[in-house]
């Protein structure tokens, strides 16, 4: 059976389907081929523990972009944030620690700890805000729209150097060494409260498989405080209904525009003919024909698993190989039988609609990293974890909890061979401990506990290295795309396809910008040529 | 040290007297205190200070107490003006730069002993500070949540003083400064007044502070009249002092570094000087110090239908500034303010225009006017300079 359509879109996660909406919008006829039996891929809700819904990958996320948000009226199609409210770490003498979006409001909290580490706070944000100009053409949303085969990835340089003009060649160089630096190292040069550190490190390094000591690791500060350009993404913040509710609000979206979803569809094979995509066959047997092929999977699941690799160029492939997504994060999502207590944090404090870790220093992070690194399990696990029923009453039964907790710097390459369900059972007892050290009676409350491993993740959700953002976001890989320069235009080295990953240009964390920069790049391809 | 941190906005040490005359229940945020914008009515509170005497909170102002063996040549190396020539018990308004002749800060220093002194700023600069007191001899030391502060401004304001038992206030010239007692608490007068008012800054120990506030407020022998930030900073715009972070940026705050000024475009120059040891922006400053200022920082009034605050000033149909701080003068009966304009465009051969949007029924109309451009201070009362010739 052959199907015809305009833009075939490979994976129905989250940019997978934006890119669908818009395009459907835009007039063209859009199917979208998800291999599992619900969208959303890495971002989908699942009911593993009857009555508690555990949101998969993603959790706190950076707002949808405003303008996407508008532009496919999510909206009206049932989309509702939370902002959040503060970042805590709570300390081993029952104190805490939070930062709040309001950067007053913190520069007052901090205080209390010292006065010094409140105006350097001050201090970073300014210096924040000045390497995010710095960044900002290497992140803009706005591409050139034009139709050029050959996409220029110096373009970002030349806007550098008019930067350089308006504001003087030092503060630049600044920005420059900015964005090579480790974070350890920046924070060590502007506060003296150890914790306070260890604070903004643990949130910023989320997701990355760097230390803070690591080289590149500085820009990561920038984009976990909010500061990069995307002003009008609203800043953190939580889905109602788990990310997944994300995905429902797109797919009611694309569907209003017309646009199409296969489940329990999975492509095998991309088709090629003279070099170009002209379809896409899925594994039982039927055929799309389509002008456009969109792929949502990371690269290397993309050109490794759906191509014949002898219609692929060797440098190519090498490029594709040498790609950096060796996951570190893993996920722990705990059934809860009621609200647990925390002696620092009072019931109904606004605290609660936030992230929580407890890692005292840069040295304990770097210690968890160096067990990454070393390749065995962690032995004091790094977690940021929130509870999100608290704030989202969607997500468990009336009075009962859903905590779900981040393991950072978890190697799915053990050393002692692969994880097995004692060492996974040995691991959340790890964390279990962890918390009931802030919580008593915490252990008495645990229904059900979940543990997905980076390599849990590559298998469910087909994420290569079960790397949440589709490859490191390192500044080697992410701001000048060397290796990609074409793609970070996401069009790729063959005809007629195209990526709009998560890996994408402009990259992860639950934006979903990725599939519309992607969306704006094919519209225009596909727009009737103009002759002058 | 407080362990329980506390992101909450703090009352100021007069907030239980403050708060009881706010019939308007009108506040506003300051560095971290709220305070007072209008206890009943701007225009009353406004024309007590120029007529009476007006006692304003001044907490939100940053407190800083700077002691030690080194402390003039540390504060000399800081600031751009000679500190070691600053006689004991005066104070002075001083400017601190960076590397670039890009102003950082201002404040009113005091100087108190030979080795201690006092500076008061509009926005931190705590860790500008204490990075530059590095291989000094001396203590930079945050003390804005040990003492209260209050502005008493007007014609009034020495004879108030002097019936709460200030004898010394009396002979006390423009930015001087001494430290005495009434009832035995100790209190810090300087005569420092930023709304161009005979005015006089006091400072007591926190604890002391609802004493201090009743001696004054409830003097019976004089009016005084409580005066909130709206009507005191009124004052200040008709006196042309430039307000940090309002109408002049700090350039460790700046995100574009065209937005940082120096001090020869806040026409600031007397606060320059060159005829003292090596300070920070030194060199900058003495490069830039010939070449005319790109950009100045003007006073403007114009006849309008509003105080158009951040507004573009055009000349000939472009761009030649921006309006930062606008206010209606009473006293003046005129709009009265503050604006960056291109030097460029002061020759006065070409009329200036303030364009600005008033709201009239949910629809912005256009309005232009025409501006003229002068000194910033747009008033000073007679009473400012004047000291009574001390009775033998």
């Amino acid at each position: 059976m052959t199907q015809q359509v305009d833009v075939a879109i490979i994976g129905a996660g989250l940019n997978g389907l934006t890119a669908a909406a818009y395009l459907a919008k835009g007039g063209h006829r859009v199917v979208v081929l998800e291999r599992g039996d619900r969208v959303g891929g890495a971002a989908a809700n699942r009911e593993v523990f009857p009555g508690y819904v555990y949101p998969t990958a993603g959790y706190a996320s950076q707002m949808v972009h405003a303008s996407i948000m508008h532009d496919l009226e999510l909206g009206r199609h049932g989309l509702a944030f939370v902002p959040a409210r503060a970042n805590v770490t709570l300390s081993s003498d029952g104190d805490n620690l939070a930062t709040y979006p309001d950067v007053e409001k913190t520069i007052r909290a901090i205080q209390h700890l010292s006065l010094r580490d409140a105006e350097a706070y001050g201090q970073m944000t300014v210096k924040l805000r000045r390497f995010a100009a710095f960044a900002q053409p290497f992140l803009e949303a706005e591409r050139e729209t034009s139709k050029r085969r050959a996409p220029d990835p110096f373009a970002p340089f030349e806007r550098i150097q008019k930067l350089v003009d308006a504001q003087g060649a030092e503060e630049m160089l600044d920005c420059l060494r900015w964005s090579v630096e480790s974070l350890g190292h920046a924070l060590d040069g502007w506060f003296e409260v150890p914790a306070l550190k260890a604070h903004l490190a643990g949130r910023a390094l989320l997701g990355a498989s760097l230390g803070p000591y690591s080289a590149t690791t500085a820009p990561l500060l920038s984009k976990s405080l909010g500061f990069f350009a995307h002003q009008q993404s609203g800043g953190i913040g939580y889905v109602r209904g788990g990310a997944g509710a994300l995905c429902e609000s797109l797919m009611k979206a694309l569907w209003s525009y017309g646009g199409d979803v296969r489940l329990e569809a999975k492509v095998s094979d991309i088709r090629l003919k003279d070099g170009n995509a002209t379809g896409v066959v899925l594994d039982r047997g039927d055929e799309i024909e389509a002008s456009t092929v969109v792929s949502s999977l990371d690269v290397k699941q993309t050109f490794l698993t759906l191509f014949d690799l002898k219609s692929l160029q060797q440098t190519f492939i090498d490029k594709v190989l040498k790609v950096k997504t060796r996951g570190a994060l893993g996920k722990m999502s705990i059934a809860l039988d009621a609200l647990p207590r925390f002696p620092a944090i009072p019931p109904a404090s606004p605290l609660w609609v936030g992230d929580w870790q407890l890692t005292p220093t840069l040295l304990d992070l770097e210690r968890a990293f160096d067990d990454w690194k070393n390749k065995i399990a962690p032995q004091q696990p790094h977690i940021v974890f929130n509870t999100p029923s608290v704030f989202d009453s969607t997500l468990a039964p009336p009075g009962k909890h859903v905590m779900l907790v981040f393991i950072q710097y978890l190697t799915d390459e053990l050393l002692e061979g692969p994880w097995d369900d004692q060492k996974k059972e040995a691991l959340c007892q790890k964390v279990v401990d962890q918390i009931a050290e802030h919580s008593p009676g915490f252990k008495d409350l645990i229904l059900h506990t979940e543990l997905q491993t980076p390599g849990d993740l590559e298998d469910m959700f087909g994420l290569s290295g079960g790397h949440i953002f589709h490859g490191e976001a390192s500044p080697d890989q992410l701001l000048t795309h060397s290796a990609f320069s074409n793609v970070a235009e996401h069009r790729a080295p063959i005809g007629n396809l195209y990526l709009c990953g998560s890996g994408c240009h402009p990259a992860g964390g639950l934006l979903a910008m990725s599939g519309q920069s992607a969306a704006k790049v094919i519209e225009a391809d596909l727009a009737p040529r103009r002759w002058l | 040290m407080n362990t329980r941190p506390s992101p909450s906005m703090s009352p100021t040490p007069f907030h239980l007297r403050t708060a009881r005359l706010c019939l308007s229940n009108a506040w506003v945020g300051q560095n971290g205190w709220t305070k007072v914008d209008f206890y009943t009515d701007v225009l009353e509170e406004y024309w007590a200070l120029r007529n009476g005497a007006g006692i304003h909170d001044l907490t939100g102002l940053l407190h800083y107490r700077i002691v030690g063996a080194d402390a003039s040549s540390f504060l000399d190396y800081l600031t751009t003006v000679n500190v070691g020539m600053m006689p004991e018990r005066t104070a002075r308004h001083v400017l601190w730069c960076d590397d670039q002749g890009h102003v950082v800060g201002d404040g009113i220093l005091y100087r108190l002993k030979p080795d201690e002194f006092r500076l008061f700023t509009q926005q931190s600069s705590y860790l500008w500070f204490a990075d530059a007191s590095v291989g000094f001899a001396t203590v930079v030391e945050d003390v804005s949540r040990n003492f209260g502060g209050l502005a008493i401004q007007g014609p009034d304001a020495r004879n108030v003083l002097q019936a709460v038992g200030l004898t010394d206030v009396a002979a006390m010239a423009p930015m001087e400064v001494v430290e005495t007692t009434i009832q035995n608490v100790p209190v810090l007068v300087g005569r420092v007044s930023s709304g161009a008012e005979l005015g006089y800054e006091l400072f007591v120990d926190a604890n002391d502070a609802p004493f201090l506030w009743d001696e004054l407020a409830h003097h019976r022998i004089l009016l005084t009249s409580p005066v909130g930030v709206s009507a005191f900073h009124t004052a200040m715009v008709e006196a042309g002092h430039p307000r940090l972070g309002f109408d002049f940026l700090s350039s460790e705050t700046t995100i574009r570094g065209r937005r940082s000024v120096t001090p020869m475009e806040l026409d600031m120059n007397h606060r320059v000087d060159f005829n003292k040891p090596h300070f920070i922006g030194r060199r900058a400053l003495e490069q830039k110090w010939t070449a005319p200022p790109h950009q100045k920082l003007c006073g403007i009034t114009y006849d309008g239908p509003g105080a158009f605050s951040g507004c573009p000033i055009r000349s000939k149909g472009t761009d030649v500034g921006a309006t930062t701080s606008i206010v209606w003068s009473p006293k003046l009966a005129r709009h009265v303010g503050l604006a960056w304009i291109l030097t460029s465009a002061m020759s006065g051969a070409e009329p200036l225009e303030l364009h600005a949007h008033i709201a009239d029924e949910l629809k912005a109309e256009p309005v232009s006017v025409p501006v003229s451009v002068g000194p910033r201070r747009h008033y000073r009362s007679a009473t400012f300079l004047e000291t009574p010739v001390a009775v033998a």
